[in-house]
C-alpha cells in the first residue's frame, strides 16, 4: 500500500511539475484521524426514522502527502483506513450481530488553495481513489469518490493543522455505499 | 476563489450519474415458517412471495443488486450424528415433500450451506457465518427472482444419501437490496 501511495505522490508531482514554472514545489506529509459513519446502509424502509440514516460509525486513520505546485490547486495523495462498528438487530426474537466494514482506501485529492499556508484557510476539495470494504461474506473493491470542506491553520512555521468534513462514496455498479465523516490532521512541510 | 470552489465541486459531482448519489441499501426480513427435514419421513418447504413485503414492492423497480444476504434461525439436530444443512430454492413455485423430488426439479439451486449442527444439539446461526455460506449460483438465482416475479420456494435438507432429522425455528431470510432512487 505504501508503494501505491509513493506512486500517487510521484504522479501528483509529475502532474504538477508542468505548471510549476512559476515557483518552487511544496511537498508535505501529514497524518489524520477522525470519525466516519455509513449513510443510508441497511436501513429498514418500513420503520425508517431520520436517525436510522446513519449506521454504526468507526475510527478513521490515514496519511496524506500534499503537493503544491500550481497556484490554486494542491494535489494530495492519501491512504486511509477505517473500521466501522458492528450492528445488533433482533430478528425473529433472536438478537444477531452483523459486523461492520473494514475499509482501506487510497487516492488523490485536489484541494483548492494551499491549506499549509500561513493564517486560516477554508478550502473545498474533491478526490478520486480506490476503496476496499470487507467484512465476513462480503467484499467491495471499487472506485471511490469524495468531496468535502476543510479549515486549516498554521500554528508554527512548516506545521499545519486541519479539520475536514467529508462525504465519500464507493461506487457499486449503479449504486454506491456512502459515508460521512469528520477528521483532524496535522502536516509538516518538507519542501521548500 | 469562491467561484473556483464551486467549479471544482461541480466538476467532481458532475462526473457521477444521479443514481449513484441517490441510492441506498434497504434491508428486508422475510419470516420463514418452522421447517422439519427427515430423510425418512420427508421435507418441508415454503413458497416466498417477495411481493408480500411492502418494502420490496415499493423498491422493486429501483432494485439494482443484492448486497448482503443471510439465512438466520435456530437449527435443532434431532439425531445423534452431526448433520450438514443446506438450503435450496426452486425458482418456480413447488411443493416437494421429499429430497428426491426436490433433486429432480430442474429449477433447483443450492442457495446456502452447508451449516453443520452437532448430534442432539441446537445451534443458532451467526449472521456473519451465514453470510459466508451463500453460493454464487444461489445469489444469482435470488437476484434474478428479486428482479423477476419475486416468487420462489425454499427448502432445507440434509446430505444426500445420509440419515438426518432436524428442524429449523425462528427462521428468517434477510436480503439487503441496493436501490437507485
Amino acid at each position: 500500500m505504501m508503494k501505491r501511495l509513493v506512486m500517487l505522490t510521484v504522479l501528483a508531482l509529475v502532474l504538477a511539475s508542468g505548471a510549476a514554472q512559476a515557483g518552487p514545489i511544496g511537498v508535505g506529509i501529514g497524518v489524520f484521524g477522525g470519525l466516519s459513519v455509513p449513510i443510508l446502509q441497511n436501513v429498514s424502509a418500513s420503520s425508517f426514522s431520520p436517525g436510522d440514516a446513519f449506521g454504526k460509525g468507526g475510527t478513521q486513520l490515514g496519511v496524506r502527502v500534499p503537493v503544491h505546485a500550481i497556484p490554486i490547486i494542491t494535489f494530495e495523495p492519501y491512504y486511509a483506513k477505517a473500521s466501522y462498528g458492528d450492528r445488533d438487530e433482533t430478528i425473529g426474537g433472536i438478537t444477531y450481530t452483523r459486523e461492520g466494514y473494514d475499509s482501506k482506501s487510497f487516492g488523490v485529492n485536489a484541494l483548492l488553495g494551499n491549506p499549509d499556508g500561513s493564517g486560516f484557510h477554508f478550502f473545498p476539495y474533491v478526490g478520486l481513489g480506490k476503496t476496499k470494504l470487507t467484512r465476513t461474506g462480503e467484499e467491495i473493491n471499487k472506485t471511490g469518490y469524495n468531496f468535502g470542506f476543510g479549515l486549516g491553520m498554521s500554528p508554527a512555521q512548516k506545521i499545519s493543522i486541519q479539520i475536514r468534513s467529508e462525504f465519500s462514496m464507493v461506487v457499486t455498479g449503479d449504486t454506491s455505499r456512502k459515508f460521512g465523516g469528520i477528521n483532524a490532521g496535522v502536516s509538516y512541510r518538507l519542501l521548500p | 476563489m469562491r467561484r473556483h470552489a464551486w467549479i471544482v465541486l461541480a466538476l467532481g459531482l458532475g462526473l457521477l450519474p444521479g443514481c449513484i448519489l441517490t441510492s441506498g441499501q434497504i434491508q428486508i426480513n422475510f419470516d420463514l415458517p418452522n421447517f422439519t427435514a427427515n430423510s425418512v419421513t420427508g421435507i418441508d418447504g415454503t413458497t416466498i412471495d417477495l411481493n408480500s413485503q411492502s418494502e420490496y414492492q415499493d423498491n422493486k423497480e429501483k432494485l439494482k443488486d443484492l448486497s448482503d444476504l443471510a439465512v438466520l434461525g435456530k437449527f435443532t439436530n434431532n439425531s445423534a450424528s452431526a448433520v450438514n444443512v443446506t438450503v435450496w430454492i426452486t425458482t418456480t413455485e413447488s411443493n416437494h415433500k421429499s429430497e428426491a423430488a426436490l433433486m429432480a426439479d430442474p429449477t433447483r439451486v443450492q442457495l446456502w450451506g452447508p451449516f453443520q449442527v452437532a448430534g442432539n444439539a441446537t445451534k443458532t446461526i451467526d449472521w456473519n457465518a451465514s453470510a459466508q455460506l451463500f453460493s454464487t449460483a444461489g445469489k444469482a438465482a435470488l437476484l434474478a427472482e428479486a428482479k423477476g416475479d419475486g416468487n420462489f420456494s425454499i427448502y432445507a435438507i440434509g446430505p444426500s444419501g445420509a440419515a438426518y432429522d432436524f428442524s429449523v425455528a425462528n427462521g428468517n431470510l434477510v436480503l439487503v437490496i441496493d436501490i437507485g432512487i
